[in-house]
């Protein structure tokens, strides 16, 4: 399993999948894209010393995201050659938080996002992936595979089906202050069992952040388990390495009207 | 009682009774309740063929032992019986075996203890929970892992209820063409705005009415609600 930290950070490829974000956080344009603001909930956050009975707690009882993948036996996203990393990201958090809400498993396909990008292998921002998603939603991979930027080569029907697979409300992370606060937020947000969608600007790549871990070795005590599109999965992030830049918790989702009902 | 008995408490007492009905071997006769009894209901076997001088090679046994009185006693007329009661619904066998120059004598009546049948189990349940999302955070810690655990959910399973699919909900979800979704419009329908949340809403497995519950305080409350609520066909 990849595992990243600042032992090792600059010997990872840089990406080149995201694009700062401009959003301000709290602003009335963020709000009306659905990113509530965590301090709109000061409830939600969990003071330090009480995470590692949290944690302890959350695992025990299975409550993040990764014991669902897990459970699920999710398979790993390759985003290939693409720089979309930022549809692979957000595609992975919509797909923990119907597991969540316990819906049937749908591997969906990020690819069917490149409208927003003018099927450009380009990178984008975050909030144009939530927008993205809120608006068309994310097609299921039978109608688009992996690592692919032209539509042409998806199956008909897509569009249709992607309304299926929604996200529309978010908790919004502050990452502007200090990189305590945003582990608290972060960390709050993951024992809420909400996966988190995240951009890493020293990586140049988003992905999502299922679970963490407590390890009084690392920084914070913390290992972040990450979900990743390079045909990887599950990794490890510790340290600063892993406090992300943005970070974004889906509240929930579309109900998926899929074959199985 | 019908008949009054002195209180020789004689354990090994060699009494063999035949009831009705009952078999017998070797002239070992047991006359025992012609219909069930209720539980708790003291009855009195009486037992024909056991000679005073046989009463220390003669064995009583019966079954089942569980809350299951057996006492063999005498009356102050000589004649000989078992006083049995048992708590419990049931078929009982009550068995007399003794030894008569050199053979084996048995006899054995059975008694039934009447009383209402045991509560059917109760039926499994389709399970909904039904929440707001934007108050979550107000949300006591263990109300959130019924939402949350994936523990949980095997233990609901394992228990035989059924979390319906997609049924850990957002109050105010929507499919893919606006509308709220079939599957959960049963459940989402019982619950009224003016009440709080979350809830916890049920039908049988099998199908019926739909009803809906605060979401209890912890899982163990949880599980309790689903054993003891009655089912509405």
């Amino acid at each position: 399993m990849l595992v990243i930290g600042d032992y090792n950070w600059s010997t990872i490829p840089r990406e080149r999948g995201i694009l700062p974000r401009f959003i301000r956080y709290g602003s009335q344009c963020a709000r009306r894209q659905g990113l509530r603001p965590i301090h709109d909930f000061p409830d939600l956050l969990i003071p330090e010393d009480e995470w590692k009975g949290r944690i302890q707690q959350a695992t025990e009882h299975k409550v993040m995201p990764v014991f669902y993948f897990r459970d699920a036996g999710v398979l790993a996203k390759s985003q290939g050659r693409t720089n979309w990393c930022w549809a692979y990201g957000i595609t992975s958090a919509l797909e923990s938080v119907q597991l969540v809400e316990n819906q049937p498993h749908v591997r969906l396909a990020p690819a069917t996002l490149g409208w927003t990008v003018g099927w450009h292998n380009v990178a984008n921002w975050c909030s144009d992936a939530i927008a993205a998603v809120a608006e068309r939603g994310v097609a299921s991979s039978v109608y688009a595979k992996d690592g692919i930027t032209n539509p042409k080569l998806f199956e008909k029907g897509w569009e249709e089906d992607a309304r299926n697979y929604k996200l529309s409300e978010w908790f919004d992370v502050e990452t502007h202050r200090t990189e305590k606060e945003t582990v608290k937020q972060c960390v709050s947000l993951l024992l809420t069992g909400l996966p988190l969608y995240v951009a890493y600007n020293w990586w140049g790549h988003a992905l999502a952040i299922i679970g963490i871990e407590w390890d009084e070795a690392e920084k914070y005590n913390l290992r972040w388990i990450g979900w990743n599109s390079h045909g990887d999965g599950e990794i490890v992030l510790t340290g600063s390495r892993g406090v992300p830049d943005e970070a974004y918790a889906p509240r929930s989702s579309t109900f998926s009207i899929a074959k199985d009902y | 009682m019908k008949y009054p008995f002195s209180f020789l408490w004689l354990f090994l007492s060699p009494l063999a009774l035949a009831a009705n009905p009952s078999t017998t071997d070797t002239g070992i006769i047991l006359i025992g309740p012609t219909g069930p009894i209720e539980p708790g209901e003291y009855v009195q076997i009486f037992v024909e063929g056991v000679a005073e001088d046989q009463v220390q090679t003669t064995l009583v046994k019966y079954w089942p032992r569980t809350r299951t009185v057996i006492i063999p006693a005498r009356l102050w007329t000589g004649e000989t019986f078992i006083l049995f009661t048992s708590k419990s619904p049931g078929e009982y066998i009550i068995q007399v075996i003794g030894a008569k120059n050199n053979t084996v004598r048995y006899a054995e009546c059975i008694v039934t203890v009447g009383g209402e049948d045991p509560e059917p189990p109760n039926s499994p349940w389709q399970v909904v929970i039904v929440y707001q999302s934007d108050k979550m955070e107000e949300l006591p810690y263990e109300q959130l892992l019924m939402l949350t655990s994936l523990s949980f959910r095997q233990r609901l399973l394992d228990a035989g209820h059924l979390l319906v699919k997609g049924g850990i909900v957002d109050r105010d979800i929507k499919d893919a063409r606006g509308d709220i979704p079939t599957v959960l419009a049963p459940y989402l329908n019982v619950c009224s705005d003016d009440e709080s949340f979350p809830r916890v809403c049920i039908a049988p497995i099998s199908g019926g009415k739909v009803l809906d519950f605060p979401l209890p305080q912890t899982e163990k409350e949880l599980m309790t609600l689903l054993q003891t609520t009655e089912g509405r066909e």
